[in-house]
């Protein structure tokens, strides 16, 4: 397995308040990763930070190259795919344009095409929404179109943010097959979720957070099993 | 009563005026949440660069189209140089700064935009050129339809003709629409959003100088201190269609425009402004997102 992401020393900040202190951790090709905690924990703080919208400081190496000093948008370019808690899809633009959106720096066409039909392969309902305004889509609609709006920007490395949140179970259990799906194609996944115990299922590795620290890490499996995480995480 | 339709003409004139200008204000404020108030007197020079244009070439003595175009491609270039000058030296650095400072950096802005003139052009009001000939195209009793009124509704149809493509069919103009509803999420989707809001500037400021130049043409009077009530009243009608809505503007500038000229026609032509910051008033009292805009829920 080879290193795809390696944060070190890596904080974020809103002001003066510091929400994420001193992160280490690894992300290898190929992976999914998920971030678990409770609210404030710094999961999203990471995710936003290493996409480059909030200040922080410290080093993160994508594929050895220093990403932390490029603006966000190049950080899109170079591979790092963030797909933002609450969707963020515009919903006065059809779902169309949404998706779109996430491919105006693409060059190549046949590639992106590519990408399109493996979007409406694993949501055909996408397909079916396309000229529709995305403000008028489901909750899980609009995540289905969120994520293949990321799948359409080419990640490298594709930043997952409570994909599950509001969600009816049946929608939930088909984003996290997805999730597999994707990963079995080869997409490298770091997913943040509330959800702890469906996280951990479909994680190879996990980092738990509490107060803008890592407090475990492991694989997904013993972090199941380990009766802390359980206990206040899992709700056993 | 058979004098409507004139009005109806020189109503819909003048709110065509006014629309040029309030699509500047309100398609910065969907980009920046900014009232731009140096936006007035980016059009005020905008006037200026023509009106210095037309005496070196000596337009005048060759009114046509040739003329007006070449007005209109000075005054344009002027407005669009400066917004971006504006937006790079003035705006970009306090970016991540509380709203309250920006906006008091663009009333500065304005101010030194309005006193640089004066002291440059001099405080003393300038004869606007004649451009093109006002001859009467349709002349009944009761409507004259005169040349001028015609450029004036050509050119801003041309002129909103090109904004529609830009903002519904081009990367530009559905990345503008992503920023405007949300910055952060149109960084996440690889938007490099500096690039589009100095294009939007672009855009705001080149439609402010079609304006002026019609507004010379139709007014002839230009001076540094021009773009204040027109301006102003331009910003009322962004605001009476909703700030942030671009069709909205056009449509809070047109009944501006009728309504201004129907309320000189049968009230009283000193009642004019005190229309425009009526139905300010009016607006902010009973619908303060404006006829077409959304009541923004802020999500915490």
């Amino acid at each position: 397995m080879s290193l795809l992401l390696k944060v070190s020393d890596f904080h974020v900040f809103y002001g003066s308040i510091e929400a994420v202190r001193g992160l280490n951790f690894e992300i290898n090709k190929g992976e999914i990763v998920s971030l678990i905690g409770t609210n404030g924990a710094g999961k999203s703080s990471t995710l936003r930070g290493l996409s480059g919208v909030v200040e922080t400081k410290g080093s993160a190496l994508l594929e050895g190259h220093e990403i932390l000093t490029l603006p966000s948008h190049k950080r899109v370019e170079q591979g790092i795919v963030h797909c933002p808690e609450g969707r963020g899809l515009f919903p006065h633009m059809t779902v169309k344009e949404n998706l779109e959106i996430g491919t105006f720096f693409r060059a190549d066409k046949t590639g992106l095409q590519k990408d399109y039909e493996l979007c409406f392969s694993l949501f055909p309902r996408v397909q079916e929404r396309l000229t529709q305004l995305a403000g008028t889509l489901s909750g899980g609609e609009q995540q289905m179109v969120a994520i293949c709006r990321a799948i359409l920007s080419q990640p490298k490395i594709l930043f997952l943010d409570e994909p599950s949140l509001g969600l009816a179970p049946l929608i939930v259990s088909q984003i996290f097959s997805v999730i597999t799906t994707l990963n079995e194609r080869g997409s490298t996944i770091l997913l943040v979720e509330q959800n702890a115990r469906q996280a951990l299922k479909i994680s190879h590795r996990a980092y738990v957070l509490e107060t803008g620290e890592i407090i475990y890490q492991g694989t997904g499996q013993e972090l199941l099993e380990k009766s802390e995480i359980q206990k206040s995480y899992l709700g056993i | 009563m058979q004098d409507v339709l004139q009005h109806l003409i020189n109503g819909l004139s003048l709110g065509s005026i006014y629309a040029l200008i309030a699509l500047g204000y309100t398609m910065v404020y969907g980009v920046l949440q900014l009232i731009n108030f140096a936006h007035a007197d980016i059009y005020m020079m905008g006037a200026f660069s023509s009106f210095y244009l037309s005496r070196w070439l000596n337009l005048e003595a060759h009114p046509g189209m040739g003329s007006l175009v070449l007005a209109l491609v000075a005054s344009m270039a002027t407005c669009a140089v400066l917004g971006v000058t504006i937006e790079r030296l003035a705006y970009r650095p306090l970016r991540n700064a509380p709203k309250l400072n920006i906006l008091i950096t663009a009333i500065g802005v304005s101010l030194f935009l309005e006193f640089t003139a004066q002291v440059v052009f001099g405080a003393d009001p300038k004869v606007f050129p004649t451009l093109i000939n006002d001859v009467a195209l349709i002349e009944t009793p009761f409507v004259i339809l005169k040349s001028l009124d015609v450029t004036v509704f050509v050119v801003t149809l041309l002129a909103l003709g090109v904004l529609h493509y830009l903002v519904y069919h081009t990367r530009f103009g559905k990345s503008m629409r992503a920023i405007s509803h949300s910055l952060t999420t149109a960084n996440l989707l690889g938007i490099n959003s500096n690039k589009v809001i100095v294009i939007t500037f672009i855009v705001g400021s080149a439609l402010a100088g079609v304006g002026s130049v019609l507004v010379g043409l139709k007014y002839p009077k230009i001076d540094p201190l021009m773009g204040i009530m027109i301006g102003l009243k331009a910003f009322i009608a962004a605001v009476l269609g909703g700030i942030g809505n671009m069709t909205g503007a056009v449509i809070g500038a047109l009944l501006m425009g009728l309504s201004e000229e129907f309320v000189v026609a049968y009230l009283s032509s000193t009642l004019r402004d005190a229309l425009a910051f009526g139905l300010l008033i009016g607006i902010l009292i009973w619908k303060p997102s404006g006829l077409l805009g959304q009541n923004s829920i802020e999500k915490v």
